[in-house]
């Protein structure tokens, strides 16, 4: 008989989503060694068996939406290539979409040149965001190499509820009253938007990063600090100032970029659940440029601040959401949640630190690699952020043309210099 | 292939062997050669790999087997209150025919003794539909109107009933006052089921009841001569400002649960 996996609250959120962004995670890890694909492919299956839901369909048949279980092969998830340029592969393969009604919700390729290999991930977002795709790549990373050091069996994953109201758990009765009582249209409300070109059926996916230099790091801490503003405060300060640039809004003009939340700050525990999406959205406004960087600086930490302080920051909405999906089938919630919901035209995403220790290979460290979120469907954009031995990678996928990669690419170099003129005066 | 069913038993070694335990077992085994069967079309061929893969999935099996167990044996308490209405059923029809026949033919009072029948029948309808009231109550929420439709016709069966026996039997004056009495327990039971399943935003359910329960009970002590129907079909819009008192006390319940940010946490 083939097995059913309920689809959680996040699930059919993303899936909603759709019509703004092809909802793919994206990794690329790069490594000075050949990795053992045969040991690749063992862990590969091992976690497969046990996050079923990365080998599903996701069925919408109106009524109640699930996802159905289905049988594969791991050589339909795993490419194995010897290529003359690996980062040309890697980003090829990056661009790919996955159908949720496909049987495969997860793609991975090990492309090889000169005895150095890219290890290169991509897998739909109605599965995991972010933060449990980081905690999946870990345990692939461990899994390997124990299995190749020590031939211990690859099975250390995470199992258990995929459900969104896991973020309760660890609250009071109380708390969890007050937490279920937040019924918050969370929505942005900012027309602002990203200066791309046109949309065009001519427009193909593409991914934009730029890495700011490990040298830079420190700097953007502590000058940071100095300012009682964290790096991701700073990153989006950086943001900021570049699209009043690069758009050309009025310097007078208040702006709203929603920043992504790990909710998982909300769960002490996390060890009996599974692979999901804890993640949610907060909106930093500023409510004008200021006469300089550092001025836009203590708006957005003012602005962040205001979100820190709030005990349940990111859980408005969540009662609201879960019951436009419980009381409807599924079909008609879409269309009642679709009237309430506008998805952010401008969005950061801060996904946080690669640790290359826990994505060691048998002792092999990544040279490099980033994490990136959903390929947006233009007019939106979203910035995407991920740190590796200080490395901080800014990127940003867009299905666009030529001139919206120009663009893009000029925005995340006006944000490198804005960080470098936020770093100067420490 | 690794002997699973050999590890299995020696793992319940210790544990009361039934049929029960031995469903479990063999719902592992089966489990297992599913799982190797699958693992190895996708592409896995070490042994020992598939053989902790299962395990990791089964970290705790005697846990998992008094879940079972515990689901198992209410199946079974189900099952045999089937079994046993099944076979009781026929029984029970039997003694109906033959307890009418016998108080007909020997009272020869034919023109009441029917009641028998449908006292029998609301009897059996009551408890059958208790028991799946029962059952349905336990099962996901989808199910939860099947079991309010149950329960309402259990109601309305049951109060034509006393409704018959009042009039036929003991001609009691006025007793017409029954059905509008059945509709009004019907929102109350309907109310209570609500409340015991915890059906969400079920304070709706309340605030549509009181107003329409309050014209049943204005006509129930109006017919029964305990208030006259002038002034006391205030009992109608009385049943709105009881409405309003229920939307007051659930906003100030509601509001000890609001999270203001910046005030004290609790």
């Amino acid at each position: 008989m083939e097995k059913k996996l309920k689809a959680e609250l996040w699930d059919k959120m993303h899936y909603l989503f759709r019509d703004f962004n092809d909802r793919m995670v994206h990794v690329a890890l790069y490594y000075d060694f050949e990795i053992n694909v045969e040991t690749l492919k063992t862990v590969l299956i091992c976690f497969f068996e046990k996050a079923p839901v990365l080998h599903s369909s996701f069925t919408d048949n109106k009524i109640s939406a699930h996802w159905d279980v289905k049988d594969y092969v791991v050589d339909d998830v795993l490419t194995v290539e010897r290529v003359d340029d690996l980062e040309a592969a890697a980003d090829e393969f990056l661009t790919q979409y996955i159908e949720p009604e496909s049987d495969l919700q997860m793609k991975a390729a090990v492309f090889m040149k000169d005895g150095k290999s890219a290890l290169c991930i991509v897998e739909n977002h109605m599965c995991m965001d972010g933060g449990d795709f980081k905690y999946f790549l870990r345990s692939l990373c461990e899994a390997y190499s124990q299995y190749e050091q020590t031939g211990e069996s690859p099975v250390d994953l995470r199992t258990g509820t995929r459900a969104y109201s896991a973020v309760y758990g660890d609250y009071s009765y109380t708390e969890q009253r007050m937490a279920k009582n937040l019924y918050k249209n969370v929505c942005a409300k900012d027309d602002h938007r990203f200066p791309f070109t046109r949309d065009s059926i001519r427009d193909r996916s593409f991914i934009a990063k730029r890495t700011i230099p490990a040298e830079m790091f420190d700097s953007i801490k502590t000058t940071g600090k100095k300012h009682g503003a964290t790096v991701n405060d700073m990153l989006l300060t950086a943001y900021f100032y570049s699209l009043y640039e690069l758009a050309g809004f009025e310097r007078n003009e208040s702006v709203t970029i929603s920043c992504a939340i790990d909710l998982r700050r909300h769960i002490k525990d996390s060890s009996d659940m599974g692979l999901t999406n804890h993640t949610a959205f907060m909106q930093c406004s500023v409510p004008e440029l200021g006469k300089d960087i550092f001025e836009t600086l203590s708006h957005v930490a003012a602005a962040s601040e205001k979100y820190k302080k709030d005990k349940f920051m990111g859980l408005y909405g969540l009662p609201l959401l879960n019951l436009g999906y419980s009381i409807l089938p599924h079909a008609a919630s879409e269309q009642i949640i679709k009237i309430g919901y506008s998805n952010p035209l401008l969005a950061m995403s801060n996904i946080g630190v690669l640790d290359e220790n826990a994505l060691s290979l048998s002792g092999n460290r990544p040279s490099g690699g980033f994490m990136t979120g959903a390929v947006k469907y233009k007019p939106y954009a979203l910035l995407s952020a991920t740190t590796m031995k200080k490395e901080i990678t800014l990127s940003m996928c867009v299905r666009g043309n030529e001139e919206d990669r120009r663009i893009v690419d000029s925005f995340l170099q006006k944000c490198e210099e804005n960080l470098s003129v936020l770093i100067s005066r420490r | 292939m690794f002997d699973m069913a050999q590890y299995i038993e020696e793992y319940f070694g210790d544990t009361p062997f039934d049929d029960v335990l031995l469903k479990f077992q063999r719902l592992l085994a089966s489990e297992w050669e599913e799982m190797h069967a699958r693992v190895k079309k996708s592409g896995l061929n070490n042994e020992n790999v598939i053989k902790d893969l299962f395990l990791s999935c089964h970290p705790d099996m005697k846990k998992e087997y008094e879940v079972f167990r515990k689901a198992e044996l209410k199946k079974k308490k189900e099952s045999a209150t089937h079994k046993f209405l099944l076979k009781a059923t026929p029984v029970y029809y039997l003694i109906m025919v033959s307890v009418y026949l016998a108080v007909s033919f020997t009272t020869r009072n034919w023109r009441e003794s029917w009641l028998i029948i449908i006292g029998f029948v609301t009897l059996w309808v009551d408890t059958v539909g208790g028991i799946m009231i029962f059952e349905i109550a336990s099962k996901r929420r989808l199910y939860h109107p099947i079991a309010r439709v149950i329960l309402g016709l259990s109601v309305m069966m049951t109060t034509v009933l006393v409704y018959l026996i009042g009039l036929m039997v003991f001609a009691i004056p006025r007793f017409w006052v029954v059905f509008p009495a059945g509709v009004f327990l019907m929102y109350c039971t309907d109310a209570v089921f609500a409340r015991i399943t915890d059906q969400k935003l079920r304070v709706i359910n309340y605030l549509i009841y009181v107003p329409a329960a309050a014209p049943m009970i204005y006509v129930i002590l109006g017919g029964l001569h305990i208030i006259p129907w002038h002034p006391g079909w205030l009992i109608v819009p009385l049943s709105l400002i009881i409405d309003v008192l229920i939307i007051i006390y659930k906003v100030m319940e509601n509001s000890r649960y609001i999270y203001r940010p910046g005030e004290e946490d609790m």
